[in-house]
């Protein structure tokens, strides 16, 4: 199968009034916003491709009369989530550094499987930091139209979004892999205090 | 691995592995991809290859690749997540007369391609080489990969493997439909990251 090159271009949000009387913490969801990840391939054509991500809902603020509105904490954090994933994809694991480091990766985890060698020290992407500020400038555009549309994702978001099962402080594992891969593509600053 | 190997030499005399070198089988490739359940996958995928008159058996299993690798790479696993690689390894023997056919320069020789197809239409080559590559002592078998997108749906997902030679003669591993197969992994979950 053949890997097909391409760029991520930018993120379109549209939006839609909701019409079912869907509730969080007692506050209506008012609009739903619908955004979609643009990527054109780097091939002659170079074909476009719209690719959708997850929805993000407001909610109407409880005792506001001027029209505020507030996101939904988990769908932003599942959006938040998605292009990082995709800018993974598309960006981050083509990188050449990247590419040898994850060879090599593979040569001691085989030579250990194979041979039952030590647990070899494997590189991880998300802390090569000189690499990952030679990649953002990609796709910062992308992260400054997802701060404006939906705002910083928070803590507390992805503590919502996946509950850490014993109820104790922190965030779960899911949660915290996920704040930690945020965090490598976009720079530890993108997480803000709710 | 020792104690592993000593025990499919006894309890399997007289099974259909007395057809494969079994030495040369446990020692190169065996070793390298499952020890005794490789072998055991060997006996059962021989005799349903016996009773569907294929020319290939194809024992194979599944890793984690090293990209996007939640975790060590190179684990035995059947779940997944996105943005991981799904590997399969795989060797092949003959389905008439069990021997095990590695050696690089004659698989070359007859044309051999060996794909596996997933449930989604997909293909993925897989290559016939030296593991690891850059290390020795080295193994043959052949490998191929494929990255989950984040775009792939989760749940599970089924493949079949399949082999074929320049003169047509060909081997198929289906993970479903036939209960005399090795059926490790017969299934693969996709979950969220």
């Amino acid at each position: 199968m053949k890997t097909e090159e391409r760029r991520v271009v930018e993120i379109v949000v549209r939006s839609q009034d909701q019409a079912n009387e869907e509730e969080f913490d007692g506050l209506p969801v008012v609009e739903v916003l619908k955004p979609r990840l643009i990527v054109m391939s780097k091939g002659e054509e170079g074909e476009e491709k719209e690719i959708e991500l997850p929805d993000v809902r407001l909610l109407g603020e409880d005792g506001e009369d001027d029209g505020g509105l507030r996101v939904h904490g988990p769908d932003r954090a599942k959006t938040w989530k998605k292009v990082s994933e995709w800018i993974q994809d598309i960006v981050i694991d083509n990188h050449p550094v990247i590419q040898e480091k994850r060879h090599q990766n593979r040569v001691k985890a085989e030579s250990s499987y194979l041979y039952g060698q030590e647990d070899p020290e494997l590189y991880e992407w998300q802390e090569d930091e000189e690499i990952l500020e030679e990649m953002r400038p990609q796709y910062s555009s992308l992260r400054n139209q997802l701060v404006e549309q939906i705002g910083n994702p928070t803590r507390s978001d992805f503590a919502e979004l996946y509950p850490h099962k014993y109820d104790d402080p922190g965030l779960s594992e899911q949660a915290r892999r996920t704040v930690r891969d945020l965090k490598a593509v976009f720079g530890s600053d993108i997480l803000i205090k709710a | 691995m020792t104690e592993e190997i000593k025990e499919v030499e006894e309890t399997e005399e007289g099974s259909i592995l007395d057809n494969l070198n079994r030495r040369d089988f446990i020692k190169g490739a065996a070793a390298a991809v499952g020890g005794v359940l490789f072998s055991s996958s060997v006996a059962t995928n021989l005799e349903a290859a016996a009773h569907n008159g294929q020319d290939y058996v194809i024992v194979s299993e599944v890793v984690k690749g090293s990209a996007g690798s939640v975790g060590p790479p190179c684990q035995l696993t059947s779940t997944f997540k996105k943005g991981e690689q799904i590997v399969w390894h795989a060797v092949l023997f003959s389905g008439s007369t069990g021997e095990k056919l590695n050696d690089h320069k004659e698989l070359m020789d007859r044309g051999m391609k060996v794909q596996v197809e997933l449930e989604n239409g997909d293909t993925v080559d897989m290559h016939h080489s030296e593991h690891p590559p850059d290390e020795s002592p080295k193994i043959y078998y052949w490998g191929g990969s494929w990255k989950i997108s984040p775009g792939v749906p989760t749940g599970k997902m089924t493949y079949k493997i399949m082999a074929e030679d320049d003169e047509g003669r060909t081997g198929t591993l289906e993970m479903f439909g036939d209960k005399t197969v090795d059926t490790f992994p017969h299934v693969l979950t996709i979950e969220e990251k």
